[in-house]
């Protein structure tokens, strides 16, 4: 039974009144959320301190001793970033099912991982992913380009995820986007700097405890109060969906005051089909884009290499394999959730004096719309934050460990004692992290939507050299090399597009290039493309060397 | 004047969808006030501008001052200005208080008569079908537990079938493991 509340008002939508302040965030110091804040701040320092690295196995692969469940928060901390938790849903709001095509891809990722890779990752051992290839490929060359690959794509990545933490820092503490990176980027880069993997997993835990907690509590409560179905939130948003496509009758009058509608709503919206319709006109975008952005997040999401590396850290092989499985469950937790903030954001901004809410943080919007306790719009914050933390602290552990183990250990210093390699890693991290936050400071916007090229690039270069290099023996180094090259020429022709397209340039073929070849999705040709050329150079080149043969069957399949 | 009222609902119906493109939405404002200006009678079509222009004043002030003080009484200012807009729409058979009398006074711009509107016109089918077409069947018109039932099979059921294939691979490679007595 729906609620008939009269609502006291000049007009039909008392949220007009105020929804200035409610679809921005306002930047000044707010107590509550800035004493939770300081808190969390606070532990991941300690959690740093108390599990200070002992040694290289510590600092790379946090001493191979996490367990299970542990394992797979810290997998889905390690995946949710402040993209994902900011921006998920508004991709959604703004796109509608186009953006499930990232839900999608993101999570069916996990899957490819699993079968092809996850359990022979952690059988053969080592540290990171330019590990693997440089020994499968027997070659110093692919492990030193693979590691600048690693450093590349962490790098591109990690730059992304200050936006969001200058954002958040601003709203709660009022301060300016300087001081925002300088104290998020000097927190971060001091625990992971010190403790390494093992510190900043045992941070991650906590993170993905505090993300997932904080993101659910305001769907409950939104559910809740709009009389939906709020027990299972990520389920009783169906009717939303389909209250959006039909649209919400407009509320009754009655001698000039504004009463809820049948929905029980104090507001109505005109049917907007195109929210939910598979690859809608108004979207502008096609089927194809929705099959291309799904292949490559996949593909894309088994070949990065801050993910690949999480696998290294469990003490069995069917503890990285059931360590996946809990990953992608707490992933798709998430995952499962984000709609529910683009659903209410789309029939809370309808009355057109709201407007169009920006993506940047539209779950806090929605929140704020929707009414719900500041307190808690501030532990979103802190979700936020935790999240991009999460990502950072795994992003600067992969690229330091690609620049001290793949490319000072291995190929300039082979003799370096393990004192040495783990001040060279610890080294590694705080430069990193320096230049990523010097970056940041100058908020190139440029540089933070290069992330959009992480996933086609870890598709088209390192996937296929994990792919082939774990389940095709016959695959070798000259054919690796060829394969790397046309992953690689096609990455670069995609990025020099996009750039110039971003800079307001014109290439010959610009529009045909940036819908066939966008960034964020050229993994479906180039992906295939260079699997095909690895193997019809590996076929006509000389043989794999017998040792790697043994190698594979040995250290990667047998058990 | 029933002619204009469709044509004008018409325009409602996209206006009123948060999705539309800026530009788009510029020209269908552009439209929807020629329209509204050429549904009214001379006096009415001379005091409109005046109404228009101080409802975008008092938006624009209201969106500046929303710590000030003077934020409550501008809002005051605001909504009585907005409701002598939502008269004058009324009066072409727009209740009040509905929600197209609502967009209609959210859009409703200063425009001039003398100049062609020819250009915004040309662009009007094009924008109309983009956000009025929708790639729909029975999978998309069948509710299930609420949902249009492709978007539940692609926002829930597609995850959850995605754990269930790594849990069954897990799984039946550890039994595969047992049975021919592999150890990690």
């Amino acid at each position: 039974m729906k609620k008939i509340v009269a609502l006291i008002g000049l007009g039909l939508f008392p949220i007009l009144t105020f929804a200035g302040t409610l679809t921005q965030l306002e930047g000044s110091f707010k107590v509550g959320p800035a004493i939770i804040l300081i808190a969390i701040l606070t532990v991941f320092v300690l959690v740093g301190i108390i599990h200070r690295a002992k040694d290289t196995t510590d600092y790379y692969a946090a001493g191979r001793k996490i367990s299970v469940v542990s394992s797979g928060m810290a997998i889905g901390a390690n995946w949710m970033s402040a993209a994902s938790v900011l921006g998920m849903a508004g991709m959604m709001y703004a796109t509608g099912y186009n953006g499930l095509a990232y839900v999608v891809g993101w999570t069916g990722g996990y899957v490819l991982l699993l079968v092809l890779m996850a359990g022979q990752i952690r059988k053969y051992g080592k540290f990171t992913a330019p590990d693997f290839i440089g020994d499968r490929y027997y070659s110093q060359s692919l492990r030193g380009a693979s590691a600048v690959f690693t450093i590349l794509i962490s790098f591109a990545y990690c730059v992304g995820q200050f936006g969001g933490v200058g954002l958040m820092f601003k709203w709660i503490l009022g301060i300016n986007y300087t001081w925002s990176v300088i104290i998020g980027a000097s927190v971060v880069i001091f625990y992971t700097m010190i403790s390494g993997m093992i510190g900043a997993t045992k941070n991650m835990v906590i993170q993905y405890i505090i993300i997932i907690i904080t993101f659910l509590i305001p769907t409950f409560l939104l559910t809740y109060k709009y009389d939906y179905f709020w027990l299972l939130p990520q389920l009783g948003y169906g009717t939303i969906v389909s209250d959006i496509v039909q649209g919400i009758p407009t509320p009754n009058i009655s001698e000039g005051v504004a009463l809820v509608n049948a929905y029980g709503h104090g507001f109505g919206l005109m049917p907007s089909p195109e929210f939910a319709m598979p690859w809608d006109p108004a979207t502008g975008s096609t089927a194809f884009q929705w099959l291309a952005i799904c292949f490559s997040l996949m593909v894309g999401t088994a070949g990065l290499p801050h993910v690949l590396q999480r696998f290294y850290i469990t003490p069995t092989v069917r503890d990285a394999r059931l360590s996946c499985v809990w990953g992608l469950f707490f992933i798709c937790l998430l995952y499962w959730s984000a709609p529910v903030y683009s659903a209410f954001g789309k029939i809370l901004s309808a009355p057109p004096e709201v407007g169009t809410l920006a993506s940047d943080a539209i779950i806090v919007y929605t929140a704020q719309l929707g009414g719900i306790h500041p307190l808690i719009v501030g532990l979103l914050a802190a979700g936020a934050i935790s999240a991009a933390f999460s990502t950072i602290s795994g992003l600067l552990v992969a690229g330091s460990s690609a620049f001290a183990h793949d490319l000072f250990v291995k190929i300039i210093k082979p003799d370096a004692t393990p004192k040495a390699q783990l001040q060279v890693a610890r080294f590694g991290t705080i430069l990193m992290g320096v230049v990523v936050a010097i970056v940041a400071l100058l908020n190139l916007g440029m540089i933070a939507q290069l992330v959009a090229v992480a996933f086609s690039m870890a598709a088209c270069t390192i996937f296929p050299l994990f792919l082939l290099g774990i389940w095709w023996s016959g695959s070798n180094k000259t054919g690796a090399i060829a394969g790397l090259s046309v992953g690689m020429t096609i990455s670069l022709f995609s990025l020099t597009y996009f750039i110039v397209g971003k800079s307001g340039g014109s290439l010959p073929g610009q529009e045909f290039i940036t819908y066939w070849l966008n960034v964020w999705y050229f993994a479906w040709i180039g992906a295939p493309l260079s699997i095909l050329t690895n193997i019809v150079v590996s076929k006509l080149s000389k043989p794999t060397p017998l040792e790697i043969r043994k190698f594979l069957i040995e250290k990667v399949h047998s058990y | 004047v029933d002619e204009n009222k469709i044509f004008i609902s018409a325009l409602t119906s996209v206006l009123g969808k948060s999705s539309l493109k800026p530009d788009a939405r510029n020209v269908l404002a552009n439209i929807l006030s020629r329209s509204i200006f050429n549904s009214l009678d001379s006096a009415q079509r001379e005091s409109l501008p005046g109404k228009i222009q101080v409802v975008q004043a008092t938006r624009e002030s209201l969106k500046n001052s929303v710590s000030d003080e003077s934020y409550l009484e501008l809002k005051g200012s605001f909504e009585t200005s907005r409701q002598e807009l939502n008269r004058v729409v009324e009066m072409l058979g727009f209740a009040s208080g509905t929600l197209e009398n609502d967009i209609i006074v959210s859009h409703l711009k200063v425009v001039d008569l003398q100049v062609s509107g020819e250009e915004d016109m040309a662009r009007l089918p094009e924008i109309m079908q983009r956000y009025l077409t929708h790639n729909r069947s029975f999978l998309t018109d069948f509710k299930f537990i609420g949902f249009p039932f492709h978007y539940f099979f692609t926002s829930v059921f597609l995850l959850v079938l995605f754990i269930l294939l790594s849990l069954g691979y897990s799984l039946r490679i550890e039994r595969l493991q047992k049975k021919f007595k592999i150890l990690d």
